[in-house]
């Protein structure tokens, strides 16, 4: 895990909703943003990408985010990059059982575009806190 | 999906029922119908009926209130929290308008008395609550997929002006950043509009999932607080918690759901007061209760509020409540989620005197505290 969170992959099927994510991402936190359209376009361009944290949209054709968790959690280049699930329609219990299967955080949608940078960089702290400890 | 109650296929009832003489009686007057057939599994605890419900589909639920195992209407809701599309009747021999009442408020499709169930009411009551369920079942699969296919597009909409009038307002002329940010604040208006629609269709489907565990209040309530600290820097109100020395309260409560239930009383408490006024947030500990008071200082509310203030769209009928952002479902939601944790919310207020809304928990800081003692 590196340093300083610099690299956000945002991974969602609405292409409106990715770009305000990235220019929130891009203009108010001052991140690299990379963008996929589905869960299956994030795995096959993790490796390249090489993200610090990925975001990823729940509710999605084909692959939906909890499968393209697990999915990211079988590939030895992608295991060890935190994930945050975005989503409005989840239940606690939920989050719990993906929590157990290495879900890093949930941020709850929609967004505020003017607090979700330092939401996504709390994120990547406490992660890089407690990987210290 | 739940059946058609037609003639045409056989109703597959979960009956519910410790006494082994009441069951047959039952049974054994199903078993008289001509068309209709009837398949009857029986259950005698409400935790039978439980794992029942998972490995069968039932098409309607008959249910005895007397259970070994659940009182009061802990059946009832455990029930609908497990299957919430089955329809459930209750068949009871308590004569009690008053239990009817809240039965059939809680949820229950029917409630009737054994001594009258003859086939014939059986049978109507039993067609008439799968039909009534199947048009409440679509009624809120409606709602719902509406509800979250309006969300995507304004979840766009609400980012885009978010971002616009954080950082690029001083780029725009006056006259433009005075309307992008009237539609920013309707947009964001709009979302807790559609969240309250879907929190109000899950309260009164019973799916609403309560994950209540015994936690220390105190540092709910300060998380609470930190939330709302930015709504009530906008308005100028200061935020107080005031905590008498030594209380340390635990009660049994879905975190979540209580600060929603707590943000909603601040967020009215802080648009209701005067700029530069106070919202002191109480607890104190009384008759085996726990109560958190939020008292505001501003305009207060006419008696003639009381009838309809905790009813869905309360704010509708009210010109003051138009006159303030609120959707007039956050008392109506605030009140099904406190007494769904077994609690209890009301208010004084007076126009001109400010207004004062409390709820009340169980106190379960000696629960707690044996915990701790057992997990040390």
């Amino acid at each position: 895990m590196t340093e300083a969170l610099q690299h956000i992959l945002c991974v969602d099927d609405e292409r409106d909703i990715l770009d305000v994510a990235q220019m929130c991402l891009e203009t108010v936190g001052g991140y690299r943003v990379s963008c996929c359209n589905s869960g299956n376009e994030a795995l096959q361009r993790v490796r390249d990408l090489h993200p610090d944290i990925i975001l990823l949209d729940v509710m999605m054709p084909q692959m939906n985010g909890p499968d393209t968790l697990a999915a990211l959690q079988t590939l030895p280049e992608a295991r060890d990059i935190p994930v945050v699930l975005m989503t409005a329609r989840i239940q606690p219990s939920e989050v719990k059982a993906y929590m157990k299967m290495g879900l890093a955080a949930v941020i709850s949608k929609p967004f505020d575009a003017m607090t979700l940078a330092r939401q996504v960089q709390t994120i990547w702290d406490s992660r890089h806190a407690a990987a210290a400890s | 999906m739940v059946a058609q109650a037609d003639s045409s296929r056989e109703l597959h009832i979960l009956l519910v029922e410790d006494s082994s003489a009441e069951a047959l009686y039952i049974e054994r007057t199903l078993r008289q119908a001509g068309a209709q057939v009837y398949r009857v599994r029986r259950a005698q605890t409400v935790h039978e009926a439980l794992r029942r419900v998972q490995e069968e589909d039932f098409d309607i639920i008959l249910l005895d209130l007397g259970l070994p195992d659940a009182s009061g209407f802990s059946g009832l809701q455990w029930l609908q929290q497990q299957v919430p599309r089955v329809p459930i009747i209750i068949l009871t021999g308590s004569n009690d308008p008053e239990t009817e009442r809240a039965a059939v408020e809680l949820g229950a499709q029917d409630y009737l008395l054994k001594d009258l169930a003859s086939l014939s009411a059986l049978s109507r009551a039993m067609r008439h609550a799968v039909q009534r369920k199947q048009i409440e079942n679509l009624k809120s699969e409606f709602v719902s997929v509406v509800s979250h296919e309006l969300r995507t597009p304004i979840t766009s909409i609400h980012g885009a002006l978010g971002l616009v009038t954080g950082t690029m307002s001083h780029e725009l002329p006056d006259k433009a950043e005075s309307l992008i940010r009237i539609a920013h604040k309707n947009s964001e208006r709009l979302l807790l509009l559609i969240n309250d629609i879907l929190d109000v269709e899950k309260l009164d489907a019973s799916s609403m999932y309560f994950d209540c565990n015994i936690e220390a209040l105190i540092p709910v309530l300060e998380h609470a607080i930190e939330i709302n600290q930015a709504y009530a820097d906008r308005f100028g109100v200061t935020l107080h918690l005031d905590v008498p020395e030594g209380l340390a309260p635990s009660v049994m409560i879905d975190t979540t759901r209580i600060i929603q239930v707590i943000a909603n009383l601040l967020s009215n408490a802080i648009k209701f007061s005067h700029p530069g006024g106070d919202v002191r947030i109480s607890v104190s500990a009384k008759d085996g209760n726990i109560r958190v008071a939020i008292r505001d200082q501003g305009v207060g509310m006419p008696a003639d509020f009381r009838e309809r203030i905790f009813s869905k769209f309360s704010q509708a009928q009210s010109t003051m409540g138009r006159q303030h952002d609120g959707t007039g479902l956050g008392l109506y939601i605030a009140k099904r989620i406190i007494e769904h944790m077994e609690g209890t919310i009301d208010y004084v207020s007076a126009p001109g005197h400010g207004s004062t809304f409390w709820f009340d928990l169980p106190d379960c800081t000696g629960m707690a505290n044996d915990q701790l003692m057992a997990a040390s």
